[in-house]
């Protein structure tokens, strides 16, 4: 059995993969990754019913990718998406992942190897920080934002970038009795917006796939489609592509080390 | 806002400019895209369009479009950090729309780093874009004061242009043209300082935002027969409007100096709100930038050199100083606005100093605002707009 | 390795100077040392510490953390006296906002030409200028002087050229190199050219593995970056103001000479005869770079205005590129994902 850990600033993520992927968790990630981590892995071999030494090896991503102390190695985000997706589906070439806190922009070839990235900078406008701060400023749950804003009559302009600013916006909007279908929607165009200049820095060639629990937001996602003119999929479970890309890298090559330079 | 009759005349003016740059190929003449701050003069007699690129760009935000265009920008690659007017007129050329259509493809670019570094960096890569060569005259800054090699230095590369663009049009250099044109850029800059100094009456006739406006003609039209004769009309208005008591803001009460380039996308709201406050912009550091000629037609080189060197952007802050004290009292202001424009270096570091030298030295307040001269993203207007408010409260 | 420059202490060595020479701060590779040099001045090269508080209320917030670093250092420990070049646009204000703000001895911009080719009589002229007014501060500097301490910087820069060509048969780590070019630019000269020499006898060659990188930006302040790109990958050459932006000699030992040894640098606030890129392309090939990390500071125009070409041509030439730009506080996670990634991806 191959564990595949994927610490992220939002959840944290474990897959197990024998022949196929035998268990996916989800948690929040908590103040303390080495505890998170145990309590993941604690999940997954009560879920699978196995034992701890019935892993032969975890691969750990993320940002918390290195305080994972039970890990055998570890490797990027961006390596394990690409590996993640290509194995769900070997036609993808772009892989966009919004998370908590990154977004980023991957390109890859037929044999599921990267070919370039991006990713935002420190700033927060383009990652699903953004949308939490705008859910809150609108009284909403991050979970209605999708359907919400698929009701939108007359899409809102959000004209400031930064996450600070754009909130004040967005609260001067429902200040001028907008609607919140309407706000969102013009969020969601925000990010979209944001999310395309950066990745069209590397060829957006399809198939596009996109990971990451913002993908779950059925309305950002159209937004993100509109913006590029392009047709995206979404996989069964976007959250999990970067743990089970992980556990596919353990079970690919358990030999290479932790990395030949550290 | 009360709108000058001249308004219309320089959108008239402005719109047959760029008509004229779109078919001057059609018409075998040439197209240079020129900076601000670039002896045009030296091409008037070559019968050359000129078009400038930071005009448009300011067009561009004015139209509201700026954000649009500089996204485009940032989707090839360049840093959200880089000079708006820059990514807009990047935007501009990669999808070939603006609200003028995008700028008429060059022949040939020209432009001096006596305004910024940027300029340098913006027509490298137009030039790469568009393969046509560009014609860089270098401008050193004048520090503490000018040197008489940097004038030598400048002088010399405007002589070495001469034989490009005569190769370039097929036309010899006409020396009879030549004097003609310094003498309209003269006559041109001498009226556009009488208009501006029309700000110095109580009340004041015009508004830096007409002045913004205005100044169009002054950037692009400089050295031109017609910018003389709109300008002299619009003296004229100005005159009578003076002598009918019409002022710019009613019942004046505020005066103020504004610096740095204006917020393009919300100059409607901005003056709005000071005309609220009963306050008017009567005078800024920007259009004045294009208000000092002594032009020799004796020894043109040398003087074009002199007068391109000692730009508003090409000085230290020591001079700048000197600038803004006399502006304070020439057009007695009751307090100073600064506009800190993320996307122009020279002009807005060094603000924070300037501020605190102005305060201690003339005793006026001054506010600082921050904003984008064209990508309105980063513009926090209810920030902005409180900032303002609590000033002129404070000031009334 | 034991050599006296890798455990060298440069503040301990600086405050121990200071008892005895005039100390100049300088920010630019374009800075005129020599004539400092020959004036009895010591010029050191100032890179500032990361923790700004009184440089905010002079500069604001879009404004590079080079300009933040070193006007807080001048704030902080003001020097005997300073010399800015026009630069960019950035430094030329800063060299105002410095005059406003510290006081020191004595203050003076050399004021560049853009286009040092065809300026070369201007610039000539300017150095003149320049010499002529620290005379006024530090007496006649004679032209034996002049020639004697251009001799003393070509010394040290042919044997930090020899250091480059090492670079080329095993690697020798970047912090190592970037301790000694800093210690070049801080320390007098031929005193830092006793300990080059035999740093370059003593230094033992790591070995040759892969992936090779090239870094590329201006200034890297703190090596700490260094250290975290080589945990996944060699830095076998760079293209650095603290790297191999220094090296080149001046040919004649005069003002003119070292006029005519600013041609042969590259910046991108200069006019350039080809796309940079083109540059970093022959360097790849010659130093067998697998890609090239482009590290820029935020908000520094010069530079992020030539990336999108840079990036365009070294892809084209099929060596992959990786830009960080990095604000002092950004997230070194986030920084060490893209280099992880990044070496990921060359390893394949």
């Amino acid at each position: 059995m191959w564990c595949g850990i994927d610490i992220g600033a939002a959840t944290a993520k474990l897959v197990l993969l024998e022949n196929t992927v035998v268990a996916g968790i989800i948690i929040p990630s908590g103040f303390d990754t080495v505890k998170t981590a145990e309590e993941l892995v604690e999940h997954g071999l009560e879920k699978a019913g196995i034992l701890r030494k019935d892993i032969q090896c975890i691969v750990a991503t993320g940002y918390g990718r290195r305080m994972v102390p039970m890990a055998d190695r570890t490797v990027t985000e961006i390596t394990c998406h690409a590996r993640g997706a290509h194995y769900l589906d070997n036609e993808v070439r772009t892989i966009i992942d919004i998370g908590g806190q990154d977004s980023k922009g991957i390109s890859l070839d037929a044999t599921g190897k990267v070919t370039d990235f991006v990713m935002n900078d420190k700033c927060a406008a383009g990652t699903g920080r953004f949308l939490e701060v705008m859910a809150r400023a609108l009284e909403v749950e991050l979970g209605e934002l999708g359907t919400l804003s698929l009701k939108c009559e007359e899409k809102v302009a959000i004209s400031s970038t930064c996450t600070v600013f754009a909130e004040s916006e967005v609260i001067s909007y429902k200040n001028q009795g907008k609607k919140k279908e309407d706000i969102i929607a013009g969020v969601h165009e925000a990010i979209a917006s944001r999310i395309y200049a950066m990745v069209h820095q590397i060829p957006i060639q399809e198939k596009i796939m996109v990971t990451g629990g913002v993908a779950l937001n059925r309305g950002m996602v159209r937004a993100l489609e509109r913006k590029m003119e392009k047709e995206v999929e979404i996989p069964g479970d976007p959250q999990i592509v970067g743990a089970l890309g992980a556990a596919l890298l353990g079970r690919e090559s358990q030999s290479i080390k932790k990395g030949s330079f550290s | 806002m009360k709108k000058l009759n001249s308004y219309e005349n320089l959108k008239k003016l402005v719109g047959s400019h760029y008509m004229q740059a779109k078919t001057a190929h059609f018409f075998n003449q040439k197209i240079g895209w020129v900076s601000s701050g670039a002896p045009v003069e030296v091409l008037r007699p070559f019968d050359i369009v000129t078009v400038y690129p930071e005009n448009h760009a300011s067009i561009c935000g004015a139209a509201k479009q700026g954000s649009e265009l500089c996204e485009a920008a940032e989707a090839e690659g360049f840093s959200r950090d880089l000079c708006s007017y820059f990514r807009c007129d990047r935007g501009s050329t990669l999808l070939g729309t603006s609200p003028i259509g995008g700028l008429p493809r060059p022949d040939f670019l020209y432009g001096c780093n006596n305004i910024c570094g940027t300029i340098l960096k913006w027509y490298e890569i137009a030039s790469r874009h568009f393969d046509v060569p560009f014609l860089f005259v270098d401008t050193p800054f004048v520090h503490t004061t000018m040197t008489d090699h940097a004038v030598e230095y400048v002088a010399a590369q405007l002589e070495e242009i001469v034989p490009y663009l005569e190769s370039l049009t097929g036309r010899e250099f006409d020396e009879q043209k030549f004097t003609e044109t310094l003498e309209l850029s003269k006559t041109c800059v001498e009226l556009w300082k009488k208009t501006l100094q029309f700000g110095a009456h109580k009340p004041s006739p015009l508004t830096c935002f007409d002045a913004f406006t205005q100044m169009a003609a002054i950037v692009s039209l400089r050295g031109t027969q017609e910018a003389v004769t709109h300008y002299k009309t619009l003296n004229e208005e100005l005159e009578s409007r003076i002598q009918k008591g019409i002022a710019a803001v009613d019942n004046e009460k505020i005066r103020l100096l504004w610096d740095n380039i204006p917020v393009w996308y919300a100059m409607r709201g901005l003056s709005e709100l000071f005309e609220n406050h009963q306050a008017c912009l009567v005078a800024d550091t920007y259009t004045n930038a294009w208000a000092s000629a002594a032009l020799d037609t004796g020894n043109p080189m040398e003087s074009l050199a002199r007068n391109y060197l000692e730009i508003y952007l090409n000085i230290s802050m020591d001079l700048m100083l000197e600038r803004i004290i006399a502006l304070i009292h020439q057009f007695d202001v009751d307090g100073m606005v600064m506009h800190s424009n993320r996307s122009c270096k020279p002009y807005s570091l060094g603000q924070y100093d300037l501020a605190r030298c102005i305060k201690e030295e003339t005793g006026i307040p001054v506010v600082i605002i921050e904003a984008d001269m064209v990508d309105s993203r980063t513009y926090a207007e209810e920030q902005a707009r409180t900032r303002i408010e609590a000033f002129l409260e404070s000031l009334g | 390795m034991k050599a006296a420059l890798t455990t060298l202490d440069l503040q301990k060595y600086l405050d121990q100077k200071k008892k005895t020479m005039r100390i100049f701060a300088h920010f630019c590779s374009f800075t005129p040392e020599e004539v400092l040099h020959a004036a009895g001045i010591l010029p050191v090269r100032i890179f500032g510490s990361n923790i700004i508080e009184k440089a905010s209320a002079h500069l604001q917030s879009y404004c590079c953390s080079y300009a933040k670093r070193v006007l807080e250092a001048g704030l902080t420990n003001p020097f005997d006296g300073s010399v800015f070049v026009h630069s960019c646009d950035t430094m030329q204000r800063l060299s105002d906002i410095w005059g406003y703000s510290i006081d020191d001895g004595f203050h003076e911009t050399l004021v560049l030409p853009v286009a040092v080719d065809k300026g070369i009589e201007y610039l000539t002229k300017e150095l003149n200028r320049f010499t002529r007014g620290l005379e006024v501060y530090a007496g006649e500097i004679s032209d034996t002087a002049l020639k004697e301490s251009i001799s003393v910087y070509n010394d040290n820069r042919n044997l930090l050229q020899e250091l480059y060509e090492k670079r080329k048969g095993g690697h020798i780590l970047a912090v190592v190199v970037d301790k000694v070019m800093k210690a070049s630019m801080s320390m007098l000269k031929q005193e830092h050219t006793v300990l080059l020499e035999e740093f370059l006898e003593e230094v033992e060659l790591g070995e040759y593995s892969r992936p090779r990188l090239i870094l590329s930006g201006s200034v890297v302040e703190d090596p700490s970056i260094l250290e975290i790109i080589e945990e996944y990958g060699l830095i076998c050459y760079d293209d650095l103001c603290t790297g191999s932006r220094y090296l080149s000699l001046a040919e004649e030992q005069s003002l003119r000479g070292i006029a005519r040894r600013y041609q042969g640098m590259w910046c991108p606030c200069r006019t350039a005869s080809a796309p940079r890129g083109q540059y970093l392309v022959e360097k790849a090939g010659e130093y067998d770079a697998d890609g090239v990390i482009l590290l820029l500071h935020k908000f520094c125009e010069p530079h992020l205005f030539e990336a999108v070409s840079i990036r365009n041509s070294l892809k084209e030439h099929g060596y992959p590129c990786l830009q960080l730009e990095l604000e002092d506080q950004t997230s070194p996670e986030q920084v060490r994902t893209r280099i992880q990634a990044f070496c990921e991806m060359l390893e394949g």
